[in-house]
């Protein structure tokens, strides 16, 4: 650890004891498109075993913040204090924050087009013998035998979202909702601590969509995933969360259960516009 | 998407298929021996290209038929080698095989790169160059061939890498427009530097170029068992075109290894869409320079052959030019099919040099177009030939673009097996296999091998 992050975080005693509490500590987060704030100061906080939630009306920064704690924009200020368990990646870059457990999706999906969905699935799990070009050589034995379980986990995983029927298509073949499910699945395909799932069932059938959030439940259950998620659906989203964030033009207006949240008069007015004799 | 079937092809009735091609094959064979008439064989052999290719059954699938196609059009460029060898266009074919072997390996080296990766690299003939002047120099100053060849290729790796290393971090286009910048300032660079010249015996040329490179296995030739009597037609350049194939052999084994791997899998990714190669973790910038190396290696390869086939290089073998004719291969092969590189150099030579068979001041084709021309303008000097060619290669280009982007052979979606067993195709009323009955053969090695 750098000395001015330790010195930012208290002492290494304190982080780990952060880290025993929060899976993520994104504090004080800007970003900045010309004049415009996009995030202004925002901070979010996952505890541990919470499904944490992410809401605020269109434009209110949402994805933005992903794209900034993800590594894909840079931040703007330097007051920022972003920790993933124990690791400070405030200067990460995008794939180390990957390799240390913490994948997204796009709100816009984006899988691998002229690729099958089989194959699509096969390209996300981690330490694949078969992506060194000397075991490609080398050790072929070893990385069939590898791929043959991945494939079984791959298909395991297109069952539970009901596009196991489609594994020998390309993924610009399918429907708008299955390539959402397709790019869970491949991140389920990782072993991640931390997902962060940009609108995950926007677009999905409510069946379908209801057994994707038990599936996420029980996958923080039982494997201890951890889960960051933004969601217009309210019905999802109150059903299912443990902690809510309401983002409005970038900053946090609001923190808490989803009781909380509902009875909270700021969230209504941000999703409905202020009341002249509020402001 | 087409129907396709996978199914099908394990089906054992359809073997009939191949057996069926096999015996059109054999009989065409016997048919142009019999009638030992060159031009007609030749019409023949068109026509039965033609319809293999047309015949686009939607029984078979992508790679059937591709393989068909790959089949089709080696046996007859093999068959008109052989109809046409007593005869004056035998020297035409033996050169046209050399070049095939060149651009071969250079729109190999761009599947790697482009059609495998999606780096748009216009700078192919920079690869080559190293390749060329590398080989040639080290086996000028007395080097064997063999260990020149290794360091020419090598040569090109490592210069491909730092090229790779210092520019690839910019946007495709503008990586475009460098590689090409990156050819020509080499291409400078050995019109001027004087420890770049070289013949044997000499090291002070007061002219660029390297002269008198020695080929590979010409003692071996020239003394041994190869002119013997079933080989009387063979002479050292056709000898040298087989020893191009092989160097095309290994460099397709080589290339098919990566594909079909997750190690090309993944190169696949990033050519998809690298943002999200990188959500996983996976270093893209690592994984592109070393393929730009591979291409580099094989490019090289093809620069070694350029040195043996024209003994003598000068800067001017390595114009821009070289690059398009390259991606003109590329993209009439089919880009990401490892095979249509074979069929796409094939197709690009044939057409860019039989161009060149019209250049005869004599020839109806010459006498027409000359006095269109000067109908059309009296003053305008005749024609010459080597335009036409650019033209015709430019004119097969822009339609192939336009009407089969995907190429001869198009890109084969890569489907891995189950021990030896197909996944299901979604819709296919064929047997499908059930996760449960894979959960099952897990741990039980996979045998299956699908490759080329
Ligand atoms: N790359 C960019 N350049 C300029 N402005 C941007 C950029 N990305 C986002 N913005 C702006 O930042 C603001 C926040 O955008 P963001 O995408 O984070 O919204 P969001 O909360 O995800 O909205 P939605 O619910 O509609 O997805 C918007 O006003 C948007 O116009
Ligand atoms: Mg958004």
């Amino acid at each position: 650890m750098v000395p001015v992050s330790k010195e930012r975080n208290g002492s290494q005693k304190e982080i780990v004891k952060m880290a025993e509490k929060y899976e993520l500590k994104a504090e004080n987060v800007y970003k900045y498109f010309g004049g415009l704030k996009a995030l202004d100061g925002a901070t979010v906080l996952v505890e541990k075993g919470k499904l944490t939630s992410l809401i605020g009306p269109n434009g209110s920064g949402k994805s933005t913040f992903f794209n900034v704690i993800t590594g894909y924009l840079d931040y703007d200020e330097d007051d920022a204090n972003v920790q993933f368990q124990v690791h400070d990646i405030g200067n990460d870059e995008p794939a180390e924050i990957a390799n240390k457990g913490m994948v997204r999706t796009f709100q816009h999906t984006r899988n691998f087009p002229k690729m099958t969905v089989l194959e699509n699935m096969l390209v996300s799990p981690k330490d694949q013998a078969g992506e060194s070009i000397l075991w490609v050589f080398l050790g072929k034995p070893l990385w069939k035998r590898q791929e043959a379980k991945f494939v079984v986990k791959a298909m395991t995983i297109l069952k539970f979202l009901e596009i196991d029927h489609v594994v020998d298509h390309l993924a610009e073949e399918l429907s708008g909702g299955q390539q959402k499910l397709l790019a869970i699945g491949r991140l389920l395909m990782t072993q991640p601590s931390l997902l962060l799932l940009d609108e995950p069932v926007a677009g999905v059938n409510p069946t379908l969509a209801n057994k994707i959030f038990d599936r996420i439940i029980q996958l923080k259950d039982t494997k201890g995933i951890d889960v960051l998620l933004i969601e217009h659906n309210m019905d999802v989203i109150m059903a299912f969360s443990d902690e809510i964030f309401v983002l409005a033009d970038g900053k946090v207006i609001a923190q808490g259960t989803p009781e909380e949240i509902q009875a909270n008069r700021k969230v209504l007015d941000a999703y409905l516009g202020e009341s002249p004799d509020e402001a | 998407m087409s129907k396709l079937s996978i199914n099908k092809i394990l089906d054992p009735i359809r073997i009939d298929y191949k057996i069926a091609s096999s015996i059109s094959f054999a009989i065409m064979i016997l048919f142009t021996f019999a009638i030992k008439n060159t031009l007609l064989a030749i019409i023949l052999n068109a026509i039965a290209l033609v319809y293999i290719y047309i015949q686009n059954d939607q029984n078979y699938t992508e790679k059937t038929v591709n393989n068909i196609k790959l089949l089709a059009t080696v046996t007859n460029f093999l068959l008109a080698f052989i109809i046409l060898k007593d005869t004056p266009y035998s020297l035409f074919m033996v050169e046209a095989l050399l070049f095939i072997v060149f651009y071969t390996l250079l729109a190999l080296s761009l599947n790697v790169g482009n059609g495998l990766t999606g780096i748009v690299n216009f700078g192919v003939v920079a690869q080559v160059t190293v390749g060329a002047v590398v080989t040639g120099l080290l086996s000028v100053r007395g080097m064997p061939i063999f260990f020149a060849f290794i360091w020419g290729i090598l040569g090109a790796a490592i210069f491909s890498g730092l090229i790779a290393m210092t520019t690839l971090r910019l946007k495709d286009d503008y990586f475009a427009i460098v590689s090409i910048t990156i050819g020509e300032i080499f291409r400078q660079f050995l019109n001027t530097e004087p420890s770049l010249r070289a013949r044997p015996g000499s090291n002070k040329l007061t002219t660029p170029g390297i002269l008198d490179i020695p080929q590979p296995l010409a003692g071996f030739y020239n003394s041994t068992l190869i002119n013997i009597a079933f080989f009387d037609w063979m002479n050292y350049r056709l000898f040298l075109g087989f020893i191009g194939a092989f160097i095309v052999l290994i460099a397709l084994l080589i290339v098919n290894v990566i594909y079909y791997s997750p190690y090309g899998r993944l190169l696949k990714s990033i050519r998809e869409d690298e943002l999200v190669t990188n959500v996983y973790g996976k270093e893209v910038f690592k994984y592109k320079v070393i393929i730009m190396m591979i291409s580099g290696l094989i490019a090289g390869a093809g620069g070694a052959m350029l040195a043996w086939i024209f003994l003598v290089i000068t800067p001017e073998n390595f114009l821009p030019l070289t690059t398009f004719f390259a991606w003109t291969a590329f993209i009439i092969g089919g880009r990401g099919n490892n095979k249509g590189m074979i069929v796409g150099s094939i197709i690009f030579v044939l057409l860019q040099r039989a161009s060149r068979l019209l250049d005869n001041a004599d020839s109806l084709f010459m006498r027409g177009l000359n006095s269109f021309v000067k109908f059309a303008n009296p003053e305008a000097p005749s024609v010459s030939i080597s335009y036409l060619q650019l033209i015709v290669v430019g004119a097969v280009l822009i339609l192939f673009l336009r009407f089969s982007p995907r190429g001869m052979l198009p890109e084969e979606a890569y489907r891995p097996e189950i021990r030896g067993k197909k996944l299901p195709r979604a819709g296919s009323q064929a047997k499908s296999v059930q996760t449960e009955e894979l959960d099952n053969n897990a741990q039980t090695n996979n045998k299956g091998d699908n490759n080329l």
